[in-house]
């Protein structure tokens, strides 16, 4: 206690020493806390950066009006490292109708009043995306999801009918989340039809800043959905290179990537005197390049705070010590131990350091925050306002070569930093472990079986459009290892293996007529014929798929649901759409912890 | 009855010039009720001899026995803080305190067990410092005044023996006869064992025993009978 009560007195009883060792105390204290409290923020800004910003190499076309097949675009998508990408397709003049068939199928009133069918206008044009949040007015942010959500990952693997509508689509119609709507395409098989297929709204998108023609705002689909579309509009076009696209998007997972998957494309014979790879590393290596000198210059602070400070801290704590010695002296004589007499000036110094500690620390974790302050409105400021910046995200009309950059708004806080993330989340491709099953699955209807008549009257075909149609989705799993399967015949090496429930009534057949559409969830309408058309283009795309065995039910499918490895069902994929079995986007739908 | 026995105490510390004897085979008998004045030229060893007695360092050969117990064995910090009383020529008083923090600094260490302020105070009025001056800081005082406090530091915890290094060296006359008959007071009236090192013949004349420190060696001297 006495040495206690001492230390204090004299701390009270010599301010002039108190102050000067405690304002020291307090500059060194202070000068580091700012130094290395700005010195984080930087690094921490460039760690959220780094792990926001969105690495993109954009594949364009070199020559305006040559546009690049999806054979192309299939020699950059296997690249290891490729965390998503996008692609937008237009084709076969896809829109919502603005009449009555926009809600209603034709067939319910073909009969009745068919005129109606004819006039109806083009409404909202529609496109089909692989990534939303890679489409550039979604990724600046320019456009939002104001009610339901973007593109759901059902509707990404092919796996749900589902779009997102634009404000104006929605306000015009009355529409809104949860209704839905017919998509239309314009059949180009010898007879022209209109084919409507039902979409569910699952958002509605807004822009902040919308042009005049707002009518340019399309609807969006799923790619895969568009994919199969195109496969019952598009007889002719029977591989990938048929379908071309004004640019494709591939997000990487950081900068130095970039080099490797151009060296990757290279080497898959991408060609270069058609398209060309550009890159939208400019945003963040202007604002790397500004956080990184603003950390050099916070550590150098630190660095000669450190020196000076400490410095002169060393001098002042020997120099009150000798002029202490005669205190201490008489302290001694007094019967004081040496002890106590170290401890007394220990506690001194550590009150001081403690106080004054405390105040630098509370005084530099403030004026840090007001330096971020400052160099958010200067530095910060002027680098994402740069005119390399500006000029990249300046271009209204989108410039088909830009790269996808952004206008990042970068703040440094004390705080981890903040930054705008993309309005619609960047979907990204899912990568297995070892103990992950992909899983995909589509819905499939039955057709036919082998036990039934393959040369079919056409009073026996219209009984075949006109029953209700068995639902038998296709699973394809990465890894046909983890179910119990039974092979039950000899099977040719190259067929498409689908592996039905043991339970199934169909265990026992040789093959499977597979047809992807419902038909009683579409019609097509003749354009010539008023809508009525008993098979002209009204029966979707039917494939007959030999049964390779039965497996056992289990909590990945179960029921009608046909299993498949994913390679085969990729290929079942192919075969619905405008995709072949070579160049398919290899997508997986979920993924499970292996049991 | 013997309070402090040197016997044949020595003493030597070594400097750039050379092995320097401070204390040569020096012997003494110092007994209560009595003060002994040790007299000498500077560095003859005087304060070498104040300092092995106050325990604050120990002989290099001989030993030195408070009531027979050697001072090697014993915690001389406590020994200094309960039986010794230390008063020096620049008083060293400690700045920040006042006159009775002083005086009361001296009791806390010594773990004083009666009422430090009133004890404190007590010994400040013993040697005439006046109430409204308690709470003043030392540096307010004279030097006559502060080496007054400076004694009612020593003796405020009742020490046996009180060593004071030239108490008069800083004072003027009136102030030296003063503190020397405070001094001789303390002997003669309290029963204290007072060793007074001095240049002054005057004190030296008014102690009962006079010792005369030359070149690290003591010697009785004055015509004054060594105990």
């Amino acid at each position: 206690m006495t040495v206690i009560r001492m230390a204090f007195r004299n701390l009270v009883r010599f301010p002039k020493r108190t102050v000067l060792y405690g304002l020291t105390v307090f500059l060194l204290v202070f000068s580091i806390t700012v130094s290395l409290f700005v010195y984080r923020a930087c690094g921490l800004a460039e760690s959220t950066l780094e792990e926001h910003y969105v690495f993109v190499a954009s594949l364009v076309k070199r020559t305006q009006g040559r546009n690049i097949p999806l054979s192309e675009i299939f020699k950059c998508t296997p690249y290891k490292k490729l965390l998503a990408f996008n692609v937008t397709v237009s084709e076969g003049e896809g829109v919502f109708p603005a009449g009555s068939a926009l809600t209603e199928l034709p067939s319910a009133d073909r009969d009745e009043n068919p005129t109606d069918v004819w006039l109806e206008g083009p409404g909202c044009p529609i496109y089909g995306v692989e990534n939303l949040g890679l489409v550039y007015p979604f990724f600046s942010g320019e456009c939002h999801i104001t009610q339901g959500t973007a593109l759901t990952e059902k509707g990404y693997c092919g796996e749900a009918d589902e779009t997102v509508i634009p404000w104006w689509m929605a306000e015009r119609y009355g529409l809104k989340v949860g209704d839905t709507v017919n998509r239309r395409y314009l059949r180009q098989t010898g007879e022209f039809a209109y084919i409507y297929i039902p979409t569910e709204i699952v958002g509605i998108y807004a822009t902040s800043s919308p042009s005049p023609n707002i009518e340019n705002y399309p609807a969006y689909i799923p790619l895969a959905l568009a994919e199969t579309d195109y496969g019952k509009i598009l007889p002719s076009a029977t591989d990938a290179g048929d379908i071309r696209v004004e640019r494709a998007d591939f997000v990487l997972k950081n900068r130095e990537d970039f080099a490797d998957f151009v060296a990757f494309a290279q080497a898959q014979g991408l060609d270069f005197t058609s398209a060309n790879l550009v890159f939208n590393n400019s945003t963040y290596d202007v604002l790397c390049a500004e956080l990184q000198n603003i950390g050099h210059i916070a550590l150098l602070v630190f660095a000669a705070a450190t020196l000076a400070g400490v410095g002169t801290l060393i001098f002042l704590t020997v120099y009150l010590c000798r002029a202490r010695e005669k205190e201490t002296a008489i302290l001694r004589a007094l019967g004081m131990k040496k002890t106590k007499i170290y401890a007394l000036r220990a506690l001194e110094f550590a009150l001081l350091i403690a106080v004054f500690s405390s105040v630098g620390f509370l005084g530099g974790r403030f004026a840090a925050g007001a330096v971020c302050d400052f160099v958010n409105g200067t530095v910060l400021a002027r680098a994402s306002a740069s005119e390399e910046i500006q000029d990249l995200n300046a271009s209204e009309s989108f410039v088909i070569t830009m790269p996808l950059e952004k206008d990042f708004n970068m703040k440094i806080s004390l705080s981890p930093s903040q930054i705008a993330d993309a309005a619609v989340a960047v979907h990204s491709l899912p990568k297995l472990s070892v103990n992950e099953l992909g899983i995909s699955r589509h819905p499939f209807y039955l057709f036919m079986t082998d036990s039934e008549n393959l040369t079919a009257t056409p009073e026996a075909m219209k009984a075949f459009e006109t029953r209700e149609k068995l639902r038998m989705d296709i699973v394809g799993v990465t890894d046909l290892s983890v179910f119990e399967l039974t092979e039950t015949k000899e099977f040719p090496e190259n067929f498409v293996r689908i592996y039905v429930n043991e339970t199934s009534p169909y265990a026992n057949e040789e093959s499977l007529f597979l047809s992807a559409d419902d038909f009683g969830d579409y019609v097509s309408v003749l354009l010539y014929e008023a809508g009525i058309s008993p098979d002209g283009g009204r029966l979707g795309q039917v494939k007959r798929y030999y049964i390779a065995g039965t497996y056992q039910e289990n909590e990945y499918c179960s029921g009608d649901d046909i299993l498949v490895s994913m390679e085969d069902y990729h290929k079942i994929y192919s075969d619905i759409s405008v995709t072949d079995h070579i160049n398919h986007f290899q997508r997986i739908g979920a993924v499970w912890e292996k049991e | 009855m013997e309070t402090l026995h040197l016997k044949n105490v020595s003493y030597d510390y070594t400097t750039k010039a050379g092995k320097v004897h401070a204390l040569r085979d020096a012997t003494a008998v110092f007994e209560a009720g009595a003060v002994y004045a040790i007299v000498g030229r500077s560095g003859s060893g005087k304060s070498t001899l104040m300092s092995l007695m106050a325990g604050l360092d120990i002989p290099k050969d001989g030993d030195i026995f408070y009531h027979g117990e050697n001072l090697r064995n014993m915690d001389r910090d406590k020994f200094r803080r309960e039986h010794i009383g230390m008063i020096f020529q620049s008083y060293y008083l400690l700045p920040q305190l006042t006159a009775v923090e002083n005086v009361e600094l001296s009791l806390e260490l010594a773990k004083y067990k009666g009422n430090k302020r009133a004890r404190a105070e007590e010994m400040l009025s013993l040697v005439g410092i006046k109430r409204e001056q308690f709470k003043k800081r030392s540096t307010q005082f004279s030097g006559g005044e502060q080496q007054r406090i400076a004694i009612a530091r020593a003796i405020a915890a009742d020490p046996e023996i009180i060593l004071a290094d030239e108490p008069t060296g800083n004072l003027d006359n009136d102030n030296s006869m003063n503190i020397v008959g405070i001094l001789v007071d303390l002997a003669h009236k309290y029963d204290k064992c007072v060793i007074v090192i001095t240049h002054a013949a005057e004190i030296a004349e008014r102690a009962d025993v006079a010792l005369k420190m030359d070149d690290g060696v003591l010697k009785c001297d004055f015509g004054k009978e060594m105990v």
